[in-house]
């Protein structure tokens, strides 16, 4: 499925990531992110298993969280995390294991792993 | 390559034509700055593709003509007639050096009168030295001895401009080059990125903090900057080092690295430090530092921990834990050891002969000692096999490059020593068979595919100990060996009869015959038919043994067995009649007698029967026409070669011996089932017999026989 | 897969040069001639990396890499400058345009190898 997005029965929005989230589509993500942040209270990422990811990526998906967060909203992601995403996490050293106070001060459900 | 060098000989002629045409129009206009620039033009050009292309001589003459031309550019010096004349005889002289043909004394006298002639005309300014052309690119840092010593702790807070990512640049590959550098803790920091409706998607919002411990330099983490390092934040910073003396234990207070790096002030600190809680955890509640640079700090307070906590377990003189020593300096140590264990022989011998216990003790601890004294010099001629094991990587990258395939090479038990001499003499017989593996083993990719297997070959190259030997293994995961085509083209070449049933093991081992080669086409890695003969001869020249084992489709597997060291080893000694042989050790495994009745039970067949099981023997006397009488009772010496039990017929066997082996004059090179040969005791020579050579002759002459 | 490297220059032995050292170390090269011929097949197929000459006829580097930052399809790639200059002024020129890196001519082979590991990571 390419980088777009599509509303559900109970109102959130999923965010499919196509084959990548770099650089040549980050303007593009990014403004799909705001767009359904502005539309919905619940958005949903959910991974093509081998997206591409890079910096801008990662930054979009950290970004999207802290703006949901000031306004009371859910950024989270839909089925599973692929690891490229997780390889990038460990390459860039983004790993998180602290709070994170934009999340409600949980660990990062990005960055924190997933225990 | 040399295409390109062909095409750089036809440009820098047409250059060199226009630079001609230049020079005489200047000639008529001295004044025209477009021409002198062209003219300078010209001679960069030259210059620089020269030097790229390994035209020294030329990029080094040109340059001394450029930095004149440079001048007048500058408006420093005139066009004269002279400077022209000299440019232009400058001009045949390129021509000259890039036609000179290969092979040809190379003349520099033209050259070096026409830089002189222009040095004359420059006399006020220093010409720099012949040849001094600055090449200015990266460096490769290259590790100081300095360097060396000092492992360093450093602190690095990379902030990438903005639009770094817009301008192609990753970073994280340059954070991947720090930590190719040492041991590096990363850690990404998102507090500048924006919400949402700020965020720009192509800009780098992230930062980073990261701790190295490397023992290279600051201008090896500056080099990995070098393309950014006008537009992005670095901060590079010292923190701990292995030379500090009176270093405390652990590392600084939390507090204390937050204030080094900025994040806090000495008087915030001071203030949190009156409450009593842990002190992280206080100055993210108190809202004054946030979560992420605590952990951060916090990162590097355990780095530092770890790496001089790792120094401190450490041996304290790391430096003095080893020493160099010329190579030569421990073969003669081996050679006088080897010596001792002789001369400590003839000692047991006379003190037991002798029988005075006093004495019979001495010589027993003479012996002990002497044993130690042997294994501790052996020991110190062993190396890891490992460095020989990096080269073959290289082999496999390029060949299987050059062969279209795609091969990965894994290696284990890299770690495994072997004596010095053996890994040298290892390294041929390794070339030869694991080119053969990348020629024959593996296949091309598509046909890889094709068998439902991955279009990556891996040639695996390991190395293991097994008793008093090292068994080194090749395997790739090729096609394996094609047993009826081996068969077929060793009995086309006569190596073995058409009607014999032989093992699989028999028919493999034929790929080590000379001349053998079932390649159909002779590519340039393998296939003449030179090369696995040289593997069996090297290997037999190392006393070691070689197996093969292929299963079809699925690949081959040669296993090396190797001896420990060359120089010493456990043995039998035997005697025929007045001589004294010895047998290798490792190989045998029971005497038994043989006497006159068994011998006429067997018909003349040289079989023994040794509980049941018919062993064949060799009868030694005869094969080395010993005319003594021979004993009543004569003892078969029964041993294990590669798989096949075969004995050795000899009249008495003395004992256990220590030997050390010397090896036979040029002159006794070919005689056959001999390998080297030992001092006794008593000072009389022994001969060391090469059992597996001995039992191949047998089986010749037996072939014969049929 | 090799990643794919585009190599601008007028020299024609610079070009095989920089062509034979990247495809003994493993990378596929497209060749082209000048700036515009350049930026015409950068317009027209993705490559992983451009090394460009500075001066070059018919569109020198600088504007290549202005286009190249300016187009799509390669708007992001890493770009090399090969320079003779060794005075800072070009370098700074084309690291404005959007150059990522840059090698001083004459280089040899395996410092060029090291710059293109370098920039691709």
């Amino acid at each position: 499925m390419p980088l777009n997005s599509s509303v559900r029965e109970n109102g959130a929005i999923i965010v499919t990531s196509g084959d990548r989230l770099t650089i040549e589509n980050a303007a593009e993500f990014s403004r799909i992110v705001r767009e359904a942040l502005e539309a919905s209270s619940i958005i949903e990422l959910e991974f093509d298993p081998a997206v591409e990811i890079d910096i801008t990526g990662l930054q979009i998906i950290c970004s999207a969280c802290k703006s949901a967060a000031n306004s009371g909203k859910i950024f989270s992601y839909h089925g599973q995390q692929p690891q490229t995403l997780a390889d990038i996490i460990k390459s860039s050293g983004a790993e998180r294991h602290s709070a994170c106070k934009h999340n409600n001060n949980s660990t990062c459900i990005w960055f924190g792993g997933t225990n | 390559m040399e295409e390109a060098i062909a095409t750089y000989r036809e440009e820098a002629g047409e250059l060199l034509a226009e630079l001609e045409t230049s020079l005489l129009d200047l000639e008529e206009t001295p004044d025209d700055n477009d021409l002198i620039n062209r003219v300078f033009r010209a001679m960069h050009t030259i210059k620089g593709s020269g030097a790229m292309f390994g035209f020294d001589e030329i990029a080094g003459f040109t340059h001394e003509v450029e930095t004149v031309f440079d001048m007048v550019r500058n408006g420093k010096m005139t066009v004269t007639k002279r400077l022209l004349d000299l440019t232009l005889k400058s001009r045949d002289h390129i021509s000259y050096l890039l036609n000179i043909p290969e092979g040809e004394e190379l003349d520099r006298s033209e050259g070096d009168e026409i830089i002189a002639g222009l040095r004359q005309l420059v006399p006020q300014i220093e010409m720099p030295q012949k040849g001094s052309d600055e090449v200015p690119v990266i460096e490769l840092p290259a590790l100081s001895e300095d360097e060396l010593a000092n492992e360093c702790t450093w602190r690095i807070r990379f902030r990438p401009a903005h639009n770094i990512l817009m301008c192609g640049t990753n970073p994280i590959s340059l954070i991947n080059e720090l930590r190719g550098l040492g041991k590096a803790h990363v850690v990404a920091q998102f507090d500048e990125i924006p919400a949402l409706d700020e965020l720009v998607g192509e800009n780098c919002y992230i930062y980073w903090d990261i701790i190295l411990t490397t023992t290279r330099g600051e201008d090896a983490i500056k080099d990995v900057f070098i393309f950014v390092e006008d537009d992005c934040d670095i901060k590079i910073e010292l923190i701990d080092r292995s030379g500090l003396i009176d270093r405390e234990e652990g590392y600084k207070k939390l507090g204390y690295i937050l204030v080094e790096r900025g994040d806090l002030s000495p008087v915030e600190m001071q203030k949190v430090l009156m409450l009593q809680k842990r002190f992280g955890e206080l100055l993210v509640e108190q809202g004054i530092v946030s979560p992420e640079k605590v952990q951060s700090a916090l990162v590097e307070q355990q780095h530092v921990k770890s790496v001089r906590k790792e120094r401190s377990e450490a041996p304290p003189q790391e430096a003095a834990a080893s020493i160099r020593v010329p190579a030569e300096r421990l073969d003669q140590l081996i050679n006088l050891v080897g010596e001792m264990v002789t001369v400590q022989a003839h000692l047991s011998q006379v003190s037991f002969a002798g029988g005075d216990p006093t004495f019979i003790a001495i010589s027993e601890e003479v012996e002990r000692l002497t044993n130690e004294l042997r294994d501790t010099a052996l020991n110190i001629r062993m190396l890891p096999i490992g460095s020989t094991f990096s080269k073959f990587k290289r082999l496999v990258r390029d060949l299987s490059s050059e062969l279209g395939k795609e091969i990965e090479m894994e290696t284990f038990g890299a770690e495994t020593e072997l004596d010095k001499t053996v890994i040298e003499k290892l390294n041929d017989p390794l070339v030869h068979i694991i080119r053969n593996c990348i020629d024959h083993g593996i296949e091309m990719p598509e046909v890889r595919k094709a068998a439902g297997k991955s279009s990556h070959g891996t040639v695996c190259l390991g190395a293991e100990h097994s008793g008093d030997s090292v068994l080194v293994t090749i395997r790739d995961d090729g096609g394996g060996l094609d047993r009826d085509r081996i068969r077929a083209k060793a009995i086309e070449r006569g190596l073995i009869s058409a009607t014999a049933e032989v093992s699989d093991k028999e028919i493999y081992a034929q790929i080590f015959a000379p001349g053998f080669s079932t390649a159909e086409k002779v590519t340039s890695v393998s296939g003449r038919g030179v090369g696995m003969d040289v593997v069996k001869r090297g290997i037999d020249g190392l006393r070691g043994s070689i197996g093969v084992d292929s299963v079809s489709g699925a690949g081959t597997t040669i296993t090396l067995k190797i001896p420990l060291t060359l120089a010493i080893i456990d043995s039998l000694l035997v005697k025929i009649g007045k001589d004294h042989f010895v047998l290798p050790l490792a190989a045998v495994e029971e005497c038994v007698e043989l006497t006159a009745e068994d011998i006429k039970n067997s018909h003349g067949r040289n079989l023994a029967n040794v509980r049941g099981v018919i062993i064949p023997y060799i009868p030694l006397r005869q094969h080395f026409r010993i005319r003594d009488q021979r004993p009543e009772i004569e003892q078969i010496v029964i041993a294990d070669i590669h798989g096949t039990k075969v004995g050795f017929v000899v009249d008495h066997v003395v004992g256990e011996h220590q030997t050390v082996i010397k090896s036979l004059g040029k002159m006794y090179r070919d005689v056959k089932g001999v390998s080297g040969a030992t001092i006794l005791g008593d000072g009389t020579v022994a001969l060391i017999l090469d059992m597996s050579v001995l039992l191949q002759s047998i089986e010749k002459l037996e072939h014969a026989g049929m | 897969m090799a990643k794919l490297i585009m190599t601008a220059d007028d020299s024609a032995s610079v070009r095989q040069m920089v062509a034979f050292t990247l495809k003994q170390n493993g990378y596929d090269v497209v060749e082209a001639v000048d700036g515009k011929d350049a930026l015409n097949k950068l317009n027209a197929q993705k490559v992983d990396m451009l090394l460009t000459d500075l001066n070059m006829p018919n569109m020198d580097g600088i504007g290549l890499i202005k286009g190249v930052r300016a187009g799509t399809l390669n708007k992001f790639i890493p770009i090399v400058m090969l320079t003779t200059e060794s005075n800072d002024t070009k370098k700074g020129e084309g690291k404005a345009a959007g150059a990522t890196g840059w090698i001083v001519k004459p280089f040899k082979p395996e410092q060029l190898i090291a710059v293109i590991k370098k920039v691709l990571g």
